[in-house]
């Protein structure tokens, strides 16, 4: 069977397994307790029953999942150029940079909210705090680990500190910073969540995924919730699908990341 | 009248920090057109003397100039060849050439042209737009050697450049080398592991000896240029290379 | 000797009987930390109600996320104390609870705004922002009824919202926070209640239909010792609860705890506000107000019509 066929019906046929184990699940359940876990049909008819609602929701927490992602790449680049230039600064600052990303943000939170200001202003504080660190720290490793010979070639060329940085070391770094915003491309979405969790709606239209999930947990909709979470899970994979398309965008011409695999 | 030597070094020395000697009472004069190999045992500060000459790192004894200046302050004549082709992997091979003419902020037709030149003088005329990583080991090292070249420089340094390719391509761009010499007339000093090769390439051999790194002493190539392959089956040629195998094995005993 | 013999079984028949009974073992699952929101069940806890009735009962406190319905829901607590409109919900949704008996006549959340706040009417709360629970159908009420927009942050229990801000609004059990803020420093705060709107929720005491289905006498008893608890505790003397209360949550100072009971006592929270207000009202629920409820929130959209019916979501069947 052609490989490619294969590769399609095998997660198929595991899906349909998993669907049906899930309903075995459901009918094992005494009556009392079916309310614990919706069906897969159940799940799809919340999904379609509040398929508005949702979609406003989704909006609300990618753009603070966008604004907080993007800034976050922003700052990070530029804090990690000012980190690579100068060892000193770099020594100064990197204990707290450690102490502000372990730092759990959900304490951070409702804090925020007090300052900046709920709905989409504090969600995208919140997301920009969780996904900045990895790029920051993966940027700043690139900056600093360019090829000993690269630098020393410059050099002899009596190149500017500004045409080593800008000419050599930031495009060489940008395989490091490419795989920071793999990682905070996943985090985006979650942070998101977070700080829609805490810091709510923003007008008449309703909060995020965060805020919804909230409503309907408490109200014991857990079909709702399911659908939810499955909602919760395209987006992140939206995500890190355009991440990573920006990354082939980039890199995939010279770097071995994009190496064409052997068939 | 005597011609100044465009490189000369008295007495030089060179310790990193507190560290060993690695290199001790270098002392020789290179005149225009001299090409220089070195050679010796691993660790006897070879690599280290190249990088001196180019200025990437200061002498901590002795005088040492470039055209009559000390090495930093030395015009920008010199090209260096690694021993990696150290190419730029997000630029395509013109690119690359083209790097030393942009750090100088040299027009665009200049830039253009020069690296047109380069790559054709290399033997790689249509390969401009392609990635170092779709090149192979020696193509890689001609474009390193194409961007050396487009700055026309006077001096080149090389530092065991073929070192990591097969013997055939070695033979090859051995030759090629001495043609684009005769072309462009630069001086080199090149570091080698291999006799064969440095008999070749060079008309003064110089040989050094570890712990730590000195100048054992100088040999005279007097084998005619043009070389081409032909050279290599000659008689003299052979029996240099094997009266200076015997002499490198002998001051390894020592 | 025929005579002695029985007198003999009969004695022990009777010291068998005379013999303590083993009690039977039941879990309350509060909605908050202990407070004299409780005062009922601590009240009667302290003072033997319980295991008067052969019951021996244990209080668990909750806190910001008691999660009381899942508890009660899945058998992992008995009894739960929750509010009736949440309940409803929940019961809708297909999950398996009971409302049997009322804590509140009318629960006490309602908004809280500093006494400066611009906010002096609900038509006020116009564009400003809300924190409270999202899930209160409160506020989707108040949203139709008086066509507002307002903004909602999630409810954090912190009441450093209004030490901050003159125009904070936040949700809040008007016989707590009020002193909690003015302990604070700030001012003694107005309030909006839930039913100057209209809303009329009760605090309630839930139980899973399974245990209500197997176990009707403990829960006639429970409730039994309950209402004598609330009774005691408002007219007698609350000593007894007060202790129990500052043991279980050592944050209820003696000054807290009388300002809580003086506005349970005042508001006629338990014993009710109504005409028929009064000590037999204790523990009421009406089935009329439910059907009003359940026509409240259809019509609001909060509740699918025909979802859940007055039957399936209240029984009065073990009040005393």
């Amino acid at each position: 069977m052609p490989r490619r066929l294969l590769s399609l019906l095998l997660p198929a046929a595991t899906g349909a397994l998993f669907l049906a184990l899930w309903y075995a699940v459901y009918f094992s359940l005494s009556a009392d307790n079916r309310f614990l876990l919706p069906t897969p049909g159940e799940v799809w008819s919340a999904l379609r029953d509040n398929r508005t609602v949702l979609f406003r929701a989704t909006l609300n927490t990618a753009e603070g999942a966008l604004l907080g992602f993007g800034l976050s790449a922003c700052v990070s680049f530029v804090l990690a150029l000012g980190l690579s230039l100068s060892s000193l600064v770099r020594v100064s600052l990197y204990p707290y940079l450690m102490i502000l990303q372990m730092t759990p943000v959900i304490v951070f939170a409702p804090v925020l909210v007090l300052w900046v200001g709920p709905g989409v202003k504090s969600v995208t504080v919140i997301t920009f705090l969780i996904c900045f660190f990895p790029v920051v720290v993966n940027t700043t490793q690139g900056l600093v680990s360019t090829d000993r010979n690269l630098v020393d070639l410059f050099r002899m060329y009596k190149a500017s500190r500004w045409q080593e940085v800008f000419l050599l070391r930031v495009p060489a770094a940008a395989p490091y910073f490419f795989t920071g915003m793999r990682i905070a491309a996943v985090l985006a979405p979650i942070g998101a969540l977070v700080g829609d969790y805490t810091a709510g709606s923003s007008g008449g239209d309703g909060g995020g995924l965060g805020f919804q999930t909230i409503i309907y947990s408490s109200q014991a909709q857990y079909a709702a919730l399911f659908a939810t979470a499955a909602v919760t899970c395209l987006l992140g994979f939206v995500f890190v699908m355009a991440v990573l398309a920006l990354s082939w965008l980039a890199l995939h011409k010279w770097h071995d990341s994009f190496e064409r695999s052997d068939v | 009248m005597a011609v100044p030597p465009l490189v000369e070094f008295r007495d030089v020395a060179k310790r990193y920090g507190n560290g060993p000697t690695v290199l001790q009472g270098i002392s020789f004069a290179a005149q225009p057109g001299d090409f220089i190999a070195l050679i010796g045992p691993s660790g006897c500060g070879k690599s280290t003397l190249l990088r001196l000459i180019a200025g990437l790192s200061p002498v901590s004894g002795g005088t040492a100039t470039v055209e009559g200046a000390p090495p930093e302050n030395a015009p920008p004549d010199l090209a260096f060849i690694f021993q990696e082709p150290t190419l730029l992997p997000w630029l395509t091979a013109a690119k690359n050439v083209e790097v030393p003419l942009r750090l100088r902020r040299a027009p665009t037709a200049t830039r253009t042209r020069a690296c047109r030149d380069a790559l054709t003088l290399v033997g790689l005329a249509g390969r401009e737009r392609a990635y170092p990583r779709q090149l192979s080991g020696g193509q890689k090292m001609r474009v390193s050697i194409a961007r050396a070249l487009s700055l026309a420089p006077k001096i080149l340094l090389l530092d065991e450049p073929f070192g990591a390719l097969d013997e055939i391509t070695r033979e090859h761009l051995n030759e090629e080398l001495l043609a684009i010499r005769q072309q462009q007339g630069w001086t080199a000093f090149f570091v080698t592991h291999s006799v064969a090769e440095a008999v070749f390439l060079s008309n003064r051999l110089f040989v050094f000896a570890a712990n730590p790194g000195r100048l054992h002493g100088e040999i005279r190539i007097d084998l005619p240029y043009p070389r081409t392959a032909e050279t290599r089956l000659s008689h003299a040629y052979q029996e240099r290379v094997a009266e200076i195998s015997r002499l490198l094995r002998s001051i390894e005993n020592t | 000797m025929k005579n002695a013999l029985l007198a003999l079984i009969l004695a022990l028949a009777a010291s068998v009987h005379a013999a303590p009974d083993k009690l039977f073992h039941l879990t309350v699952q509060l909605d908050w930390v202990a407070e004299p929101e409780h005062g009922g069940l601590y009240q009667a806890e302290a003072r033997g109600f319980f295991r008067d009735e052969g019951l021996d009962v244990t209080l668990v406190p909750g806190g910001p996320n008691a999660f009381v319905m899942p508890k009660v829901a899945t058998g992992q607590a008995d009894i739960g104390q929750a509010d009736s409109t949440n309940t409803l919900l929940q019961v809708a949704a297909g999950v398996p609870l009971l409302q049997i008996a009322a804590v509140f006549q009318d629960d006490p959340s309602g908004l809280l705004v500093n006494p400066s706040s611009s906010v002096h009417r609900f038509e006020d709360l116009e564009g400003k922002t809300i924190i409270a629970r999202p899930e209160w159908a409160f506020l989707s009420f108040l949203r139709k009824k008086y066509h507002l927009n307002f903004n909602v942050v999630p409810q954090n229990f912190s009441v450093a919202a209004f030490l901050g801000n003159r125009e904070a609004i936040q949700q809040g059990y008007f016989i707590a926070e009020p002193y909690h803020i003015v302990h604070a420093g700030g001012k003694m705060p107005r309030f909006l209640s839930t039913w100057e709107a209209g809303f009329r929720a009760y605090a309630v005491l839930v139980t899973s239909r399974k245990f209500a289905r197997e176990h009707p006498g403990e829960l006639r008893a429970f409730l039994r010792a309950y209402v004598r608890g609330w009774r005691d505790y408002l007219e007698g003397d609350p000593a007894p609860a007060h202790a129990a209360l500052k043991q279980a949550n050592p944050n209820n100072t003696d000054e807290f705890m009388a300002f809580s009971r003086k506005m349970i006592i005042d508001e006629k929270l338990v014993t009710g506000r109504d005409a028929e207000g009064g000590p037999a009202q204790i523990g009421r629920l009406d089935p009329a107000r439910y059907a009003e409820q359940i026509r409240q929130l259809e019509d609001l959209g909060v509740l699918k019509k025909g979802s859940v019916t007055v039957g399936e979501a209240m029984t009065t069947e073990f009040l005393p």
